[in-house]
């Protein structure tokens, strides 16, 4: 209740108790019998609430604020006993009741001392009343409605103040619920360790996190507005994002895996990530789809290492299967070599059966290197690591090809600033990388040949690597063939397994290095890279 | 002139027996026994000592390594093993006698260039040497 709603009901309220003019008059006659002992009746008050501890609390200012106090009530009880009852009596107390819920003095205490006050009073007039005793029974009746009405303004001011102060207590806990519900998404959306992007239905970007935007590396000013797929997403990719925005838009929901797809994201520093995306509509206040919500998972890392994993439980499979096999080859290119050889005694004064008996041989030490390179390709790698100079190492390749350098004109070139570093690497290992580079290029190249070996030291990231270049002077590696050099069975020769290079780079890989074709030309380049500190 | 040297062979599979004594008769020396199971090839190796043995690993009843190490109790007969798998070196730590593994398949002269170098005496009992046919073959 407003203040001036109760100065407006005043006049009711005073009906309400059965005040009347006369009653004022009373008052005025009891004035004479109680103004002499308002200084006990003020005494016998503040007595009163210093004996209870929950009403001595209010008094803690001491001595000072008792005496002000005092002061307070006397006049307090002067106004009471004078008058007039006008709105600005009204206004003083309804500001006495506002001002007790502002100390947080519970209402019933201001009853209490109202009850006090009550009887002290009452007891002053039956003890000193003098003259006509019906009068001062009219009197008593007058000042206790004067008291009920006093109380009754109090009261509502207080309530009213009250019912004020827990609203704004209550707006306020609700002001700071929210404010630490948003720092807590602000937060989270700002660490989370996945896309949050939200797009109106067209696909306009609205908004999105830091995650985004560290991987796009575009500032969200920048791209408000604009299409999403347009922006984020590699073109072939859009139609399957377009499909899965049209299924979340549009109820009823399809199944879950309707609403997530992969897709590529175009990146700041170009390597493209893969996100899959699930989207969830937005509903606004009518509970039509007003926006898009769409949450990326960088699955990148994830799907390379399932693949690895796939790929090395595949070449597990086919090396127990390898094992299996080369070990019961051997028995039967055993017996092919037994009865091939006793043939070639019985034959041997029929030279065209003896050519015969060559070429099966032949065969059967194809077939015999074949079951090795695949076991060689498929068998787990243990490497033996010994300090070595890589020129040892491809020198002795060099030497290992010497049947297939023989009668032809081959030159090796050695460029080598490495000098006598030493890398922590499988020597045998690595004569065989490079003797199956060395061998490609034998094969490739048309006489006179010349190979060149570049050795130097390289950067790969933040390490230090050695980078050795086999290059040719061959026809070079054919665009489409590029990216099946290191592919099992691949060969462009008409001769061997197409493992070599297969082999050469698990081989490479194994030593925490990489094997690449190069862009150097004329003819093909193989380029070896070795960390420089490979291997415990 | 001295009288050929005895050799014992032993081996599961009659192709391969068949090519071993062949080639082995060819090159002069004198088989003294064919077998067709390891413990065969003890029997007959106890029975008439030889000056060397070529077996097969795997075979009925007793491998190539047993019949081997039971024949180095009583004499240090040198022995070339002729395998599809190659024994794992906890096989050959035990095998207390000179020894020479071939991986399969073996040739004729690859055979006889091992057995020179047995009889030749180059592989001292403690050489530990295994020559296989292909360097992917080192585990």
């Amino acid at each position: 209740m407003q203040l001036a709603d109760l100065i407006a009901q005043y006049p009711a309220l005073q009906a309400c108790v059965g005040w009347t003019e006369a009653d004022h008059e009373r008052i005025a006659l009891a004035a004479a019998y109680l103004v002499p002992h308002l200084p006990q009746i003020v005494d016998d008050f503040y007595a009163t609430l210093q004996r209870y501890p929950q009403t001595a609390r209010v008094l803690s200012g001491g001595p000072e604020q008792i005496a002000r106090l005092r002061q307070t009530l006397t006049q307090w009880l002067e106004q009471l006993l004078r008058g007039p009852y006008d709105p600005a009596y009204v206004t003083r107390r309804a500001l006495v009741g506002r001002r007790h819920a502002e100390l947080g003095l519970e209402l019933v205490y201001t009853s209490a001392a109202m009850g006090r006050l009550r009887t002290t009073m009452t007891h002053t007039l039956l003890e000193h009343w003098q003259g006509n005793l019906p009068l001062r029974g009219q009197a008593i009746a007058a000042l206790n409605r004067r008291i009920d009405l006093d109380l009754a303004v109090m009261s509502a001011m207080y309530e009213a103040e009250h019912a004020e102060r827990e609203k704004a207590a209550l707006r306020s806990h609700l002001e700071d619920a929210l404010h630490q519900e948003k720092t807590f998404s602000e937060s989270l959306l700002a660490h989370a360790q996945a896309i949050v992007l939200v797009v109106d239905r067209q696909g306009r970007i609205l908004r999105y996190n830091a995650c985004l935007q560290r991987l796009a590396g575009l500032p969200q000013e920048q791209v408000r507005g604009q299409d999403w797929l347009a922006t984020f997403v590699a073109e072939p990719d859009r139609p399957h994002l377009r499909t899965l925005m049209a299924t979340a838009l549009c109820p009823p929901q399809r199944s879950p895996d309707e609403q997530q797809t992969t897709a590529t994201l175009v990146t700041a520093d170009g390597r493209p990530r893969t996100i899959r995306w699930v989207a969830t509509p937005l509903h606004d206040a009518t509970g039509q789809p007003a926006a898009l919500l769409l949450v990326g998972h960088d699955v990148t890392d994830l799907l390379t290492a399932q693949q690895e994993a796939l790929q090395a439980q595949r070449l597990a499979t086919i090396g127990q299967v390898a094992a299996g096999l080369a070990h019961e080859a051997r028995n039967a290119l055993q017996r092919i070599q037994a009865c091939a050889e006793m043939l070639e005694l019985e034959v041997s004064d029929r030279p065209e059966a003896l050519d015969y008996v060559r070429r099966i041989e032949q065969a059967q030490s194809h077939l015999h290197q074949l079951f090795d390179e695949v076991r060689g390709y498929a068998a787990p790698i243990k490497l033996d690591r010994t300090l070595t100079r890589l020129a040892s190492i491809w020198r002795e390749a060099w030497e290992l090809l010497a049947p297939q350098r023989a009668g032809r004109e081959v030159r090796l070139v050695e460029h080598d600033a490495l000098g006598e570093v030493q890398l922590n690497v499988d020597h045998f290992r690595l004569v065989q990388v490079f003797r199956n580079i060395l061998e490609n290029a034998l094969a490739a190249c048309r006489d006179p040949v010349e190979i060149q070996i570049v050795c130097q030291p390289a950067q790969w990231g933040a390490r230090r690597a050695v980078q050795v270049a086999v290059r040719d002077n061959g026809p070079g590696i054919p665009p489409d063939v590029r990216p099946r050099v290191f592919e099992p069975f691949f060969t462009t020769k008409s001769k061997g397994t197409g493992l070599g290079m297969a082999i050469a780079q698990r081989l490479i890989e194994a030593h925490g290095g990489r094997i690449e074709v190069g862009s150097h030309t004329p003819g093909a380049e193989i380029l070896v890279t070795l960390p420089w500190d490979a291997g415990p | 002139m001295n009288a050929p040297l005895r050799v014992a062979v032993a081996e599961d599979e009659p192709d391969i027996r068949e090519f071993l004594v062949r080639m082995i008769q060819r090159m002069g020396y004198h088989v003294v026994c064919s077998a067709a199971t390891g413990q065969e090839l003890l029997d007959e190796c106890l029975l008439s000592p030889p000056d060397l043995v070529v077996s097969d690993i795997r075979m009925p009843l007793l491998t190539g390594i047993q019949a081997a190490q039971s024949l180095w109790q009583v004499r240090p007969v040198p022995v070339i093993l002729i395998t599809a798998q190659p024994p794992s070196p906890d096989e050959l730590t035990r095998r207390g006698g000179p020894l020479l593994v071939l991986a399969k398949p073996v040739s004729g002269p690859a055979l006889q260039a091992a057995m020179r170098q047995m009889l030749d005496g180059n592989t001292h009992p403690s050489d530990c040497g295994i020559p296989l046919n292909h360097p992917s073959e080192q585990p």
